[in-house]
């Protein structure tokens, strides 16, 4: 066809799509090659759809390509993914990765493969309480791209597939894009935020535990005019990432209030004169502290501002809602399918549920009764488990349980104790930091560290256990 | 990090209804409507009578809250139903979809002049229906206009445009619409027409290389008069959100039929030619087990129909996408086992196979899931 040389044009059917082309016309209505548009008579109808002239157009060519090649084959079935004698992770948070990476480390010919909800991409969780400050786009927060890793571990990665079902008697995990047969199964489901539901009309408060949450607090930061400080910013929960929190986002210039209903931070976990050193150190940095406080409703009060009405009776105003209440780990599946759970999924010394060809590390499992959602945690569970699935099965070994907290006005490195019935003890302490132990029947058993005391933890670590009796002059008790 | 569906089951699981609940509609499936395939395939035969009895065995009011005798919204029996049908024949099991889905907007509405008058009728298939949100299913998904308009007038709209192809058709047949308002406040609003409603007119269709028998016309609106009480939904994007997974999961009934019945006709060909066929690539046992697994994962979505989340949607997409690409290597596979037998003009496998593209480009089609799925997935 010759459009230039002829100067025929084309007509589409908007009902239907077939193309009138005056250069072909239509032969069988009787229009000859050639008839030009405007001399097609107006009792003739669109061959396909029997619509009048006056429903077609002037074709416009839509020729514009997707560049939807590369997705296209990302949505497609599991073609050739039948090993049955996979390892199958669920879950592409730190867990499942740190597995996969210490199963290809140590056995290079298993076929792994790694299902997650969403993109893949690896990043650390922890970074994402302290990244404003550090002035760290959240893009920068990935550190590798899922398919990238993927191909560099040997590891068949399948995003954005949300588990359904797993059939235990036929080892069959069973998703929208189809079947996924294993061998041995492992969930790194993590955990999610707890969430309350208040009254009032306001929208759900955000909260952070995955990069997607932290993509739309950082828009919901970011998005609005004018400086930092016109961004109000209110966190319900001083635990780990409330803390953490707030003393990022003070530092980077947001206003912020920090809601918590016991009497000091981080209760359960902080001696009484380092949560007092923490809740100055904020303070310092402009944190507003609101202690022994519940949220009663949240109401919507202009375009993009909320008021926290709490128990006290005060009201605190802001653009930006978080809450931090601790985390809730997804047993949901677990449960469908009929594994022992309690708090989390119950896993025995070699990390297994109660099905033996499933296993369970990270922030979802339960061992030995308790939750232990850190990261030292799952990179020993992962070194332990990566044994045992290569054929040498080993038993996970509990770390000290330290709890590392990021706030940079004050770091903390605390290590709960392991035994009750004893007393803190102040070894050293002053305006940059404090040592604290805790010594229960003559023996260290636990200790709290902060500011320029912090980088000792490696140091008190390896004396856990040990005999308390020692002789440094004690400053104070 | 992983997410699992979230727990509020508020459909059914399969093992609540005994497994051979599928009975009575699959004697009538061989006796009423097998001897008809061929005919309803390639002449155009309608399978009105095989659809009126189907309803009366309650084929069609099995996702109806409001209309079965369990009072829940039982999808999976629905595409359960679905499935058997288009194991035999799946022209029937596309209007078989039809009925379901146009009963399902009614079910969903705010109209209780439609869920009195028009509901108890399509649940029973005394009235049949049909789903003409092909055009608007697109335009949600920007890949076309709307194709209707519609003026405001004293109690209702009157509506004008035309749609090209639209299944399931007849005289007196009820289908879902959405056409865009021109008053001060344009709008896309959905409504429930009737073919007997003044103004409305069908014209036949060229012909289709299969499914002949689905009654499918061009629909035209020539000021057509909708009253108020007919309007499905004027707040349409909630109401979308309502009826889109249950809508999309309803349709999975034919692909998993069609597979079904891929699968038994490589299984009647390897009783003869099994020496020759083991070295084709999609086996009868890969197949059957791809099979229940789509069926597990189906039915595992279809507990929490009205899950109006955008990841559950996302996984509804998803699982059409997969039904799709599954259809279309079953349909395959049962040619070539059949060889030169299943090529012939009256086999059933190149029927299964003209049926299968069908399952991969109705509304939506293999290319609108893809471009959907990578939408919800970008940043």
């Amino acid at each position: 066809m010759s459009d230039e040389q002829d100067d025929f044009k084309r007509y589409i059917c908007k009902v239907c799509g077939y193309i009138y082309d005056e250069a072909k016309g239509d032969p069988d209505s009787g229009l000859a090659p050639g008839t030009r548009f405007e001399d097609i008579p107006d009792d003739w109808y669109c061959p396909d759809c029997n619509v009048t002239k006056a429903d077609f157009t002037a074709l416009e060519p839509r020729g514009e390509l997707a560049d939807a090649g590369a997705a296209a084959m990302a949505w497609s079935a599991t073609g050739g993914a039948d090993d049955p004698n996979a390892v199958v992770i669920i879950g592409g948070g730190m867990a499942g990765w740190a597995l996969a990476e210490a199963l290809r480390e140590r056995d290079p010919r298993r076929t792994i493969r790694l299902l997650t909800a969403d993109s893949g991409d690896y990043y650390s969780k922890p970074r994402l309480s302290n990244a404003v400050e550090r002035g760290v786009a959240v893009e920068d927060l990935v550190e590798e791209r899922g398919v990238s890793r993927a191909a560099r571990l040997g590891v068949e990665l399948m995003p954005f597939v949300r588990v359904l079902d797993i059939h235990r008697a036929q080892k069959r995990v069973i998703t929208a894009r189809g079947g996924i047969p294993y061998g041995e199964l492992v969930l790194a489901t993590g955990a999610r935020p707890r969430r309350i539901e208040f009254p009032g009309d306001a929208a759900p408060p955000l909260s952070v535990n995955t990069l997607d949450d932290y993509r739309l607090l950082r828009s919901a930061l970011e998005d609005r005019d004018g400086a930092p400080s016109h961004t109000r910013v209110a966190i319900v929960g001083a635990g780990l990432v409330g803390c953490e929190l707030a003393d990022d986002l003070a530092a980077g210039g947001y206003p912020v209030s920090l809601i918590e209903c016991a009497s000091q931070p981080l209760s359960g976990l902080l001696p009484g004169a380092l949560a007092e050193d923490l809740q100055n150190a904020l303070a310092e940095r402009g944190v507003e502290w609101h202690m022994e406080a519940t949220v009663e409703r949240i109401e919507r009060v202009a375009e993009g501002t909320q008021r926290l009405q709490l128990a006290t009776g005060e009201a605190i105003e802001a653009e930006v809602v978080i809450t931090a209440l601790g985390l809730v780990p997804n047993r949901d599946l677990a449960e469908r399918i009929g594994l022992a759970c309690h708090q989390g999924i119950e896993v025995d010394a070699l990390l297994r549920t109660t099905d033996t060809s499933i296993y369970a590390l990270g922030d979802g499992c339960e061992f030995e009764g308790k939750l232990r959602p850190y990261v030292e945690t799952l990179r020993g569970q992962a070194a332990a488990l990566a044994r045992t699935l290569s054929g040498e099965p080993t038993v996970f070994r509990p770390d000290a349980g330290i709890v590392q907290v990021k706030t940079a006005s004050l770091p903390l490195n605390v290590c709960p104790p392991s035994a009750a019935g004893g007393d803190w003890v102040e070894i050293a302490g002053g305006a940059s930091g404090r040592h604290l132990e805790y010594h229960a029947e003559g023996r260290l058993v636990g200790f709290a560290l902060s500011g320029d005391q912090a980088r000792r933890v490696r140091e008190l670590e390896t004396r856990l256990g040990e005999s308390a009796a020692d002789n440094r002059p004690r400053l104070a008790s | 990090m992983l997410e699992t569906r979230t727990q509020d089951v508020t459909g059914v699981s399969p093992a609540a209804r005994p497994a051979d609940a599928d009975a009575a509609l699959q004697a009538l499936v061989e006796r009423d409507l097998a001897p008809l395939t061929a005919r309803i395939d390639r002449e155009g035969l309608y399978p009105e009578e095989f659809l009126r009895e189907a309803g009366r065995l309650g084929a069609f009011n099995r996702h109806l809250a409001s209309q079965n005798a369990t009072g829940t919204t039982d999808i999976a029996s629905a595409i359960r139903g679905t499935e058997v049908i288009s194991a035999e024949c799946m022209t029937t099991g596309f209007v078989a979809w039809c009925q379901n889905a146009c009963a399902w907007y009614v079910e969903n509405s705010a109209s209780d002049t439609l869920k009195r008058e028009a509901l108890p009728k399509l649940a029973n298939a005394e009235a049949l229906g049909a789903t003409a949100l092909s055009n608007p299913m697109k335009w949600f998904a920007n890949i076309e206009d709307l194709k209707l308009s519609a003026e405001r007038v004293d109690g209702g709209y009157v509506v004008s445009g035309s749609l090209p192809w639209v299944s399931n058709l007849g005289e007196d047949h009820y289908f879902g619409a959405i056409f865009r308002t021109t008053d001060a406040n344009p709008r896309p609003v959905m409504a429930l027409i009737n073919c007997s409603d003044p103004g409305f007119s069908l014209t036949a269709c060229p012909e289709f290389t299969a499914l002949e028998g689905s009654r499918t016309f061009g629909c035209h609106f020539d000021r057509v008069f909708v009253p108020d009480e007919h309007v499905l939904a004027d707040s349409l994007p909630e109401y979308i959100r309502r009826i889109r997974p249950g809508f999309v999961l309803l349709q999975m009934g034919m692909g998993l039929g069609l597979i079904d019945g891929c699968i038994r006709t490589m299984r009647e060909s390897n009783e003869t030619l099994a020496h020759v066929n083991g070295y084709l690539d999609d086996q009868v046992g890969e197949l059957e087990e791809a099979l229940e697994d789509g069926r597990a994962a189906c039915y595992a979505l279809s507990e929490t129909p009205f899950d109006d989340s955008e990841s559950f949607f996302a996984d509804v997409l998803q699982m059409r996408l997969t039904g799709s690409e599954l259809s279309l290597r079953a349909s395959q596979s049962a040619l070539l086992h059949c060889g030169a037998r299943g090529y012939l003009a009256n086999a059933a496998a190149q029927r299964k196979l003209r049926e299968s593209y069908f399952v991969a480009i109705v509304t939506p089609a293999i290319k609108h899931l893809r471009k959907e799925l990578a939408r919800i997935h970008a940043h």
